[in-house]
């Protein structure tokens, strides 16, 4: 499958020419195909925050190029103009950015920027609110007087109203409770599995990522450590511990477990996934008795 | 573009105006100021720039930086020696034409001022070079603790006055990431005539005000429940007392203005 975002030799200081200057990305290449639904993790300081910010453009590169389908996207104004559109980025605590009068008007501000005709505007935010599970009762009301859980929700749809190929999420979880984040993490998906677009998703929860992604890229000190699929990269515990980034705690009961000599599959990572194999392997055992 | 903004520019350093006491250095800066303005002859006036010299040598604070702190003001200098040396009428006419009249007395006003003006400036900017943001609002407090007298609440002005200058440094980190929330939405700040770029600044401006004045009950709580009550009976964890060496500045800057006035008076006032 063709490459829709591709970073080619990336580099980026923080404050060039004075003393605190500091590498946060070290040429960086990587390519991430349409479709893909991509987590992106790291410890603090590991650079996916910059990395991402790149990708729409926010930040330009010291040194090395990002292509948006085959395009340099700092060719021209122009093109980065497209870039912030057609690269969706939605920030963490992104309910901090609301401010219309509506939660309708907020949702069209995107789309408003890139200035559709007004049906296709109403169109797409009705179509966004029903993605992150936005009801008309609320469209009308000041964003402010939602709930924790419903700006969030509002400030995602803010960025799905303007149907980007490519939709970033940094963090989206961060703040919220058990049943808040599943929540952001189902939509998401089902987001992504009806539109068929792009999805990165950066956060610092393997078990988060291992619920939603098919591919995992993780960051290391501003390089890339390992790209692969969940399975192949979740299986390197060794390396992952290495930098200090620890496989979901029910990998590790199963992983015991099988040193046990109890027959489980190492692709464990949710507690779903746990209970199924687990249900299972006591189905079995009874029908053995 | 706001990062260039420098306010609480304190410079770490431990040279002799680092570590006067900051309730000494704002009266003796305050004292210099006036003693700016009572320079009215050239010897008078050279006084005052090798005090200027004089301290910013022993300050330690880099040359450049000093240069930085008058820049803003380069303007003003240059506007105000234009219209004194156009306006200013007395003395020898050096230069006559229809409505233009130079004369010895306004070219004379015209450096004095400029001079003046830079002097001050960067007296003012060594005194928040060398002393950090909370010595000087802690100094200001004590400065100003005999108008308790007249029930004004100095304590809460001063504590006010920290907060706002702690909180600097917060805002402008929260304006860059609304504004790159709103960009990556695509909000186009740069283009567009003077109206669209002020309505463009309400995608920020709106969220930075809720943000601070949620940040502002969150803090209000969190001193609450550190049980403060404002300056009654507060004590201190650092104390203020003035050294020999705070007596001795004084001294020496009480015998330089001593000096400048005897100067401005045995020589003619040339302003």
């Amino acid at each position: 499958m063709a490459a829709v975002i591709s970073v080619k030799n990336l580099t980026y200081e923080y404050n060039v020419g004075t003393p605190s200057c500091s590498v946060a990305l070290d040429n960086v290449s990587l390519d991430i195909e349409k479709g893909d639904f991509i987590g992106l993790i790291g410890h603090t300081g590991s650079g996916k925050s910059t990395l991402v910010q790149h990708l729409n453009g926010l930040i330009k590169p010291t040194k090395g190029t990002v292509y948006l389908n085959g395009n340099d996207i700092h060719s021209d104004k122009k093109a980065t103009r497209e870039a912030r559109f057609k690269v969706g980025l939605c920030f963490q605590y992104p309910e901090y950015q609301l401010f219309e009068e509506t939660v309708a008007k907020d949702i069209a501000f995107g789309p408003r920027n890139m200035k559709l005709p007004e049906n296709e505007i109403t169109s797409r935010v009705v179509k966004a609110a029903m993605y992150v599970g936005l009801k008309k009762e609320h469209m009308e009301k000041s964003p402010f007087d939602l709930s924790g859980g419903e700006k969030r929700r509002a400030a995602i749809a803010g960025v799905m109203a303007m149907e980007p190929e490519v939709l970033i999420f940094d963090e989206p979880t961060a703040g919220l409770d058990p049943k808040g984040r599943d929540v952001i993490l189902s939509l998401v998906k089902n987001y992504q599995t009806q539109t068929g677009c792009t999805v990165i998703l950066v956060s610092h929860s393997m078990e988060d990522i291992a619920r939603v992604a098919d591919k995992v890229i993780v960051m290391n000190k501003g390089r890339v450590e390992m790209y692969g699929d969940v399975k192949t990269v979740y299986a390197d515990c060794d390396r992952l511990s290495a930098i200090g980034l620890n496989v979901p705690q029910v990998t590790k009961v199963f992983s015991l477990l099988k040193e046990k000599g109890l027959e489980f599959s190492d692709d464990v990572y949710t507690v779903e996934q746990g209970f199924n194999v687990l249900s299972e392997y006591l189905k079995r055992r009874d029908l053995n008795d | 573009m706001i990062k260039d903004i420098t306010i609480g520019q304190y410079f770490l350093g431990n040279s002799f105006l680092h570590r006067m006491d900051a309730r000494m250095k704002i009266i003796l800066t305050f004292a210099l100021i006036i003693a700016i303005f009572v320079c009215k002859s050239i010897p008078s006036l050279l006084l005052m720039v090798a005090i200027t010299v004089f301290l910013v040598a022993v300050s330690s604070v880099p040359f450049k930086m000093v240069l930085k702190s008058i820049k803003p003001i380069a303007i003003i200098v240059v506007f105000t020696g234009i219209l004194n040396l156009f306006y200013v009428t007395g003395g020898k006419t050096l230069f006559e034409w229809s409505f233009i009249h130079i004369t010895t007395k306004g070219i004379f006003t015209a450096v004095f001022m400029a001079v003046r003006i830079i002097c001050l400036v960067v007296i003012s900017s060594l005194l928040t070079y060398t002393t950090t943001p909370t010595m000087l609002t802690d100094a200001i407090e004590r400065l100003l603790s005999p108008l308790k007298v007249f029930k004004i609440p100095v304590h809460t002005l001063a504590m006010m006055m920290t907060l706002a200058l702690r909180f600097i440094p917060t805002l402008i980190e929260e304006i860059d990431r609304i504004s790159n929330a709103q960009k990556a939405r695509g909000a186009d700040l740069d283009s567009g005539g003077l109206i669209e770029k002020v309505k463009a600044l309400i995608p920020i401006i709106v969220p930075l005000f809720v943000s601070s004045i949620r940040r502002a009950y969150e803090l209000a709580d969190a001193m609450d429940c550190r049980c403060y009550v404002g300056g009654d009976g507060r004590t201190r964890m650092k104390q203020m007392k003035l050294k020999g060496s705070d007596f001795v500045s004084l001294l020496v800057t009480a015998v330089l203005i001593a000096g400048l006035i005897l100067l401005n008076h045995y020589f003619t006032k040339v302003i």
